[in-house]
């Protein structure tokens, strides 16, 4: 029977067209790519769909470690002189600052402690950013480094009608750091 | 019986391979799998597992998958196939447990497998699975050459027991086509997010019944041109449409299993994973999925030779990517397949198609079979012993 | 010497008392009669070396410049076989030439080593070694010192720890020291016991300073045992099995009794 039987294939079979396998095989791999797409589209829909409804701000996240300058001022200055006492201050020197709060410490009855002097000085000396912005804006300073503060408070020194001279930047930023740093 | 076999230039090319091959084994032997191969501590598992033991078991899947399909489902018109199909699984098996000899660090001590009881080991279950399936399948083909000697007491015994026996193989062979599948389920974080799946077992399974047809009708196209005899196109045509539909069927649950993994994502990104899975899935599956379900394709030779030769490339691939390519290491460590590796590999394979090429010659492997059997003997044995009859009966 | 009792033993490495100084490598070895290598200096992280396990060293110390405040700090870490309550290796390994023992090491029978080196593939933490060049390979791996603890003696490791990193004894014992250490100090520690719960639960605790992640270990395993993943497939063979066998059975008589009653009706036709 081997080599003897009658060729079955007598009809030529018909060409392959090259044309319908590469349509077949880009459209399969469109079929694919579309299920992939979708499964995709899907996944990140849910993953916002799960995502909390309340992101978290950068005041958020500086309200995590507050200046505290209200708080400060409120404890060691306002029980005996009103706050309106204080925006005397804005024109102050760095150091007359320290000597007014220093005076104040030989009061009787005042009872500012000695390590506090630093940051009761600081927290008077960031009070004239009050004239244009915030506490929450204010507190925005916890979250940059030292240079970034710098920087800007020299950048509001520019700044017509802030109040603040350029010479007196490095210390105001520095009144920023002292308060951080406790 | 024709002893007389004419080697021509394939066989003496072929020759020459397995001699390469036979060479480097020697030099494992003497000095260490070190001297030769290039599989370290991060990788194990190389070129030898990968293509050796773990291609050569997949397409082996010819031999249970075309014998389910004639003599389980009834499907009587791809008898032809059948002989060839159990020796090429024999041949794959007999390389794949070559290939563990020279892969083993310690070959000599393989039998502990058969004397340990290790059920918690997927290899202890394809250890004696395959070791089993191997005794199966030479008991299946034995009936070829007794039959050619004329041992008729032998063959009787052969042909009483030929149900009960195919049956075990073609069960068998689910247990560790599947088995080698769950071994690397084991490692879901060391394998690629593209391929690892609580599914492994499954894909094995069926990527090894996906490579049988494609292998069963390349060999009969091969054959065909080589002994001299036309290919019966309808029957391959036949074989090409269920073909399809098996690739077809793989490929849906491979994607299917991507997606439900939430592993999509991988697919898309752009990493030398992602590339090799596109390779392995557009290669290996799209296009012949595409070319299978062309009617012009089926019943051509260059069509259906082109296409099968994809799904074994393709399932090649796959067993690469899954054991070797696709693992996790780290960064420092690398993995490139040395020559001394590949030489081994091409050698035991070249051996295994020398075999097959001179017994094909000195056996009736791809005679044509008359429609049924009337040999008394053989419908009182088993029905199903009547496909493996030659034109002659029993002597 | 006292009996010494017979609960399963654990382990506990403090990075956080580690300096780096090797010594449990050089006593490992030692101990485990491993030769001395040839290695590249800086062929991997910092100082680390060799960079990692191999067949002559069964434990490392791991070298990891960690940047913790202002400055880089030396932060060191440690590999060692886990000696896991549910070991992937054993659980792979065909010839059960790995078993997991009472007392908690995982140990190793040679004779039994087919070198299929399926355990170093299944390892979680990438633990078992090879030696390839040898003729007749094995698997290395830390043994725990089994045979020292057996006699109730500590691992070499932990025998000669200079700063008292490395403890030993009874693993509820050290779970609880683990814990205490954590809560007594927390600024020292990240609220984590590596090995604790990892791949259910490891005879190894590990205790660090920072994410572990960041000293070479190996995290985001799962914490259940890692054989269960081939178990629920593997517990199904013999169903499997018998289930294929009589379907496959059943289609083959049907199939062949359609043939045979189409054969006699043609029969039937041409007599």
């Amino acid at each position: 029977m081997l080599g003897v039987c009658p060729d079955v294939t007598t009809d030529r079979p018909s060409r392959i067209s090259g044309f319908r396998v590469v349509l077949a095989l880009v459209l399969l791999v469109n079929l694919i790519l579309t299920i992939a797409l979708i499964t995709q589209v899907r996944e990140i829909q849910q993953r916002v769909a799960r995502l909390p409804a309340d992101l978290a701000t950068k005041r958020d996240v500086a309200s995590l470690r507050p200046l505290q300058v209200r708080q400060i001022i409120q404890k060691n200055c306002v029980e005996c002189h009103s706050a309106r006492r204080l925006g005397v201050t804005v024109s102050m020197e760095p150091t007359e600052i320290r000597g007014t709060v220093e005076r104040m410490q030989t009061h009787p009855g005042a009872n500012i402690p000695e390590r506090e002097l630093e940051r009761i000085s600081a927290s008077i000396m960031v009070v004239r950013c009050a004239r244009c912005h915030d506490e929450g804006t204010l507190n925005l300073m916890v979250l940059k480094t030292q240079p970034e503060r710098i920087a800007t408070v020299r950048r509001m020194a520019a700044l017509p009608g802030s109040g603040v001279r350029p010479d007196q930047v490095t210390a105001i930023a520095q009144a920023f750091e002292k308060l951080l740093s406790q | 019986m024709n002893w007389r076999v004419r080697l021509t230039r394939w066989d003496l090319i072929l020759l020459a391979i397995t001699a390469v091959g036979v060479v480097l084994a020697v030099v494992r032997y003497a000095g260490g799998i070190g001297s030769v191969a290039n599989i370290n501590n991060a990788y194990p598992w190389g070129w030898w597992v990968g293509f050796g033991i773990m291609t050569m078991i997949a397409l082996g899947g010819v031999g249970f998958t075309i014998t389910l399909l004639v003599e389980i489902l009834g499907r009587h018109r791809y008898h032809v196939l059948l002989r060839p199909a159990v020796l090429m699984g024999l041949l794959c098996y007999a390389s794949a447990i070559v290939m563990l000899m020279v892969e083993l660090g310690r070959p000599w001590k393989v039998w502990m497998i058969l004397v340990s009881w290790a059920p918690s080991a997927a290899l202890y279950e394809v250890g004696w699975c395959a070791f089993l399936y191997l005794n199966v399948l030479v008991l299946e083909f034995a009936q070829v050459p007794l039959e050619e000697l004329g041992w008729g007491r032998a063959l009787k015994v052969l042909r009483v027991i030929y149900i009960p026996i195919m049956l075990l193989g073609v069960t068998l062979s689910h247990l560790h086509q599947s088995s080698l599948g769950t071994l690397l389920t084991l490692i879901p974080h060391k394998i690629n997010a593209l391929w690892w799946s609580d599914q492994l077992p499954l894909i094995f399974l069926f990527s090894a019944m996906m490579a049988g047809p494609a292998l069963a009708i390349l060999e009969h196209l091969v054959a065909a041109r080589w002994l001299g005899f036309p290919p019966n196109m309808d029957m391959l045509a036949g074989l090409a449409r269920i073909e399809a539909w098996l690739v077809g069927l793989l490929l849906v649950f491979r994607i299917g299993d991507l997606v439900v993994r939430g592993a999509v994502d991988a697919a898309l990104s752009g990493t030398s994973f992602a590339a090799s899975f596109w390779v392995e899935i557009g290669f290996g599956l799209l296009l012949p999925l595409v070319l299978l379900m062309m009617p012009e394709v089926r019943e051509s030779r260059a069509g259906l030779a082109t296409a099968c030769s994809l799904v074994v490339a393709g399932v090649l691939l796959h067993r690469l990517n899954v054991a070797v390519f696709g693992l996790r290491v780290r960064h420092w460590e690398t993995y490139v397949p040395s020559l001394g590796e590949i030489g081994i590999s091409l050698g035991i394979a070249a051996g295994a198609v020398f075999v097959f090429g001179v017994l094909v010659r000195i056996l009736p492997i791809h005679e044509e079979l008359p429609p049924t059997s009337s040999a008394p003997e053989s419908r009182a044995a088993a029905p199903a012993a009547a496909a493996w009859h030659g034109a002659r009966g029993v002597s | 010497m006292t009996t010494p009792s017979a609960k399963p033993k654990a382990m506990i490495q403090d990075n956080t008392r580690c300096i780096g100084c090797r010594a449990c490598m050089i006593a490992c070895k030692s101990w485990n009669n491993r030769p001395a290598d040839h290695t590249e200096f800086f062929a991997g992280p910092g100082y680390q070396n060799p960079v990692d396990l191999d067949a002559n060293n069964y434990t490392l110390i791991t070298f990891n410049e960690i940047v913790t405040g202002a400055q880089p700090d030396w932060v060191f870490g440690r590999q060692l076989c886990m000696h896991c309550a549910h070991p992937a290796c054993a659980s792979a390994c065909p010839t059960t030439a790995l078993t997991k023992t009472a007392l908690g090491p995982v140990v190793f029978n040679e004779s039994r080593c087919i070198g299929c080196r399926a355990c170093m593939q299944a390892c979680p933490f990438l633990i078992p070694k090879y030696d390839y060049e040898n003729l007749n390979p094995k698997i290395h791996k830390c043994t725990f010192c089994a045979d020292r603890i057996e006699t109730g003696l500590k691992p070499a490791c932990a025998t000669v720890c200079p700063t008292a990193a490395i403890s030993f004894g009874d693993r509820d014992d050290m779970v609880a020291e683990a814990k205490r250490r954590i809560a007594t100090a927390p600024g020292t520690y990240i609220p984590e016991i590596y090995g604790l719960d990892d791949v259910g639960g490891t005879s190894v605790l590990h205790l660090s300073s920072v994410p572990f992640e960041q000293i070479g270990y190996i995290t985001g395993l799962p914490k259940t045992p890692m054989p269960d993943l081939t178990h629920r497939w593997l517990r199904v063979t013999p169903h499997f099995f018998a289930l294929l066998y009589a379907v496959f059975g059943a289609l083959t008589w049907i199939m062949h009794r359609r043939s045979s009653r189409a054969e006699s009706k043609d029969k039937d036709h041409t007599t």
